[in-house]
């Protein structure tokens, strides 16, 4: 299952990419920006809910 | 977006905030890749008599159409949007000559790649030296310009600092 990973070809494929995403217009950058602040408020959400989670367990342990 | 636009252009109609243009993330985002960002940075024009200047009518009208202070922004149709006085030349100078684009059918205002590079270099910080970097390895900076802003507002040995750190 091991692959071999040329770097410089994984580093120019990030760089096209990067530079395909520049491109786009206001518009489509503006939408990617809007999915990002969803998925970064959920991913912030349910790190509050697995730390109210850990604190519930912490306490109930120590009772 | 672009219903927070319209209520900006409005207030610039209105004469509660001066010519102003959309800057930092916002605007960073429009010339390069996308990335996380939460607030609409607005820049208006705007005299600083002492250094000091009350956004309390800003505040004001926008309350007056139901849009409520968030922290340090305003909430303008799910955006907070942040307004800052232009508070240096260079600042007021990149207003000055922000580009006028399109946001699908309302106009609106952002600074040019040089300007907002250069207020980067200004800024200093790491993630501003990182995406000063950026900009220029999309090639969307007229370097002659930039030259140019950078040597009027005193910012060469900031260039030369940058382009020891990035060997641009």
């Amino acid at each position: 299952m091991k692959k071999s990973v040329n770097i410089s070809e994984l580093l120019e494929k990030k760089a096209a990419r990067r530079r395909r995403l520049a491109r786009l217009s206001f518009e489509e950058k503006i939408e990617i920006v809007r999915r990002l602040q969803k998925l970064s408020r959920a991913i912030k959400n349910s790190r509050g809910e697995q730390g109210r989670a850990r604190r519930a367990r912490k306490s109930a342990a120590n009772r | 977006m672009e219903k927070t636009l319209r209520v900006i252009n409005r207030m610039e109609t209105d004469g509660v905030i001066g010519r102003y243009a959309i800057g930092g993330a916002v605007a960073a985002i429009f010339y390069i890749e996308p990335f996380t960002t939460y607030d609409l940075d607005i820049f208006f024009a705007a005299d600083i008599p002492g250094g000091l200047i009350t956004l309390t009518p800003i505040y004001g009208y926008l309350a007056r159409k139901g849009y409520e202070a968030e922290g340090e922004a305003v909430n303008i149709e799910g955006w907070p949007v942040q307004f800052l006085p232009t508070y240096n030349p260079l600042v007021a100078e990149a207003v000055e000559q922000a580009v006028e684009i399109k946001f699908k059918r309302t106009r609106t205002r952002v600074m040019s790649a040089e300007h907002l590079v250069a207020v980067m270099l200004q800024t200093g910080r790491p993630k501003d030296h990182a995406r000063a970097a950026e900009f220029l390895e999309e090639g969307v900076v007229d370097v002659a310009r930039l030259t140019d802003i950078l040597s009027r507002h005193g910012l060469t040995d900031k260039w030369q600092e940058f382009a020891d750190e990035f060997g641009s």
